[in-house]
């Protein structure tokens, strides 16, 4: 660095990602595990750090699980989505649904479109992610599939607990129509 | 130590007089544009190490290993400016010539740094500025979360700074620009007014003698 013709410099940096504390206290962790990643750990995102972070950079993970391991990992996380994340619930439920009916990819996918229209007029800000698919079956091949976690309240590496808040679901922000089953 | 810029003649004897121009990053996604300038700015892609595996901790989830490599895409979802400039400035590098017929060779970055920063603040005094060099990665080697080398308060800007190794040749230093407020539509360049900058630079015509590479 030393070779370089300017110092990094860096305007504004109270305006960036807040609080700033936070952040390096999230990267002590990041620091302290092993060399490479032994983990991607898929979290949830809270509300207020979600508005600095996820406004400006979206991580999409695209990754093969089997079979087992995807209804396994699916059931796991329907049962969060109901009780801790904010947001995309409907999209979890999709994917779910998925899984339950590997055959019903047309009307999934049909199914999931809707969902998508109808959370994008309480939340335009997901619409982007939503349109493009959350979840992709290999072509002909049902053994594995290609799992896109896109949905905008996963996120790596960042993992905020507010004490006072643990991930609740606020009323405002719950889809106010409920997908068709 | 001095920065270049590269391009076209006419464009870079406006930035001499003083006119400093700066691109949104949606534009060097064109087709239009040469292999060496050409690049998605807001999406950055690279397969995570084989032994990653996923882990949802708020769902009890722990260390699923999948079947094959994790994919990991960054994507920038707001508009942003940027202006490019390299440490490469020993005449060497051949490819440069795909960015134009001259370039700005500037022999004091600091004074340089301190005018555009100014006059960047001055149109946008409250859009997030840093400034620093780019960094390579190898998609599937990956890339870190951020640069140990960076001071604390630059480590969540290194989606910003990415590029594929393919482009390392060109050492690049950015000039990064995040407005405050998301910008829709066809974004427009910005132009600063630097001042004349003759003071501090001289502008040169391209020849055949770039070539021996830039190390």
């Amino acid at each position: 660095m030393s070779q370089l013709p300017f110092p990094i410099v860096r305007h504004h940096t109270e305006d960036f990602v807040q609080p700033p504390e936070l952040l390096l206290a999230e990267y002590r962790r990041i620091e302290a595990v092993p060399e490479g990643h032994a983990s991607v750990d898929v979290v949830p995102v809270a509300a207020n750090l979600r508005d600095h972070v996820l406004d400006r950079m979206l991580t999409e993970l695209v990754f093969e699980l089997d079979r087992s391991q995807q209804i396994d990992l699916f059931r796991r996380l329907d049962e969060v989505v109901q009780h801790q994340i904010v947001g995309n619930l409907i999209v979890l439920r999709r994917m779910v649904a998925l899984v339950a009916a590997p055959d019903d990819e047309v009307g999934v996918k049909h199914r999931f479109k809707g969902a998508a229209e109808r959370q994008s007029r309480h939340e335009p800000r997901l619409r982007l992610d939503l349109s493009r698919g959350l979840l992709l079956p290999v072509k002909g091949d049902l053994v594995g599939e290609v799992v896109v976690l896109r949905a905008s309240e996963f996120c790596h590496p960042y993992e905020f607990n507010p004490p006072d808040r643990p991930f609740a679901l606020d009323s405002h922000q719950l889809p106010q129509e409920q997908p068709d089953e | 130590m001095s920065i270049a810029k590269y391009g076209r003649f006419r464009n870079l004897k406006t930035a001499l007089q003083g006119t400093w121009r700066v691109a949104p990053a949606s534009l060097y996604k064109q087709p239009g544009l040469t292999a060496a300038q050409r690049d998605d700015e807001l999406s950055k892609s690279d397969l995570l190490s084989p032994t990653a595996t996923i882990s949802v901790p708020s769902a009890g989830v722990r260390n699923v290993v999948p079947l094959g490599r994790i994919k990991r895409t960054m994507e920038i979802r707001r508009a942003y400016y940027l202006s490019s400039l390299t440490y490469c400035v020993d005449d060497s590098e051949p490819k440069f010539a795909e960015f134009g017929d001259a370039r700005l060779l500037i022999s004091n970055p600091q004074i340089f740094g301190q005018r555009v920063c100014a006059a960047a603040q001055a149109v946008h005094p409250s859009w997030l500025a840093f400034f620093a060099p780019v960094f390579y990665y190898d998609p599937d080697a990956g890339h870190p979360e951020f640069l140990l080398s960076d001071p604390p308060e630059m480590r969540d800007t290194l989606p910003w700074r990415l590029k594929e190794v393919k482009y390392a040749w060109q050492r690049e230093w950015r000039f990064i620009w995040l407005p405050d407020t998301e910008l829709t539509g066809k974004l427009p360049p910005i132009e600063l007014a630097i001042g004349a900058i003759s003071d501090i630079a001289v502008l040169e015509r391209l020849t055949a003698a770039l070539g021996s590479g830039c190390r």
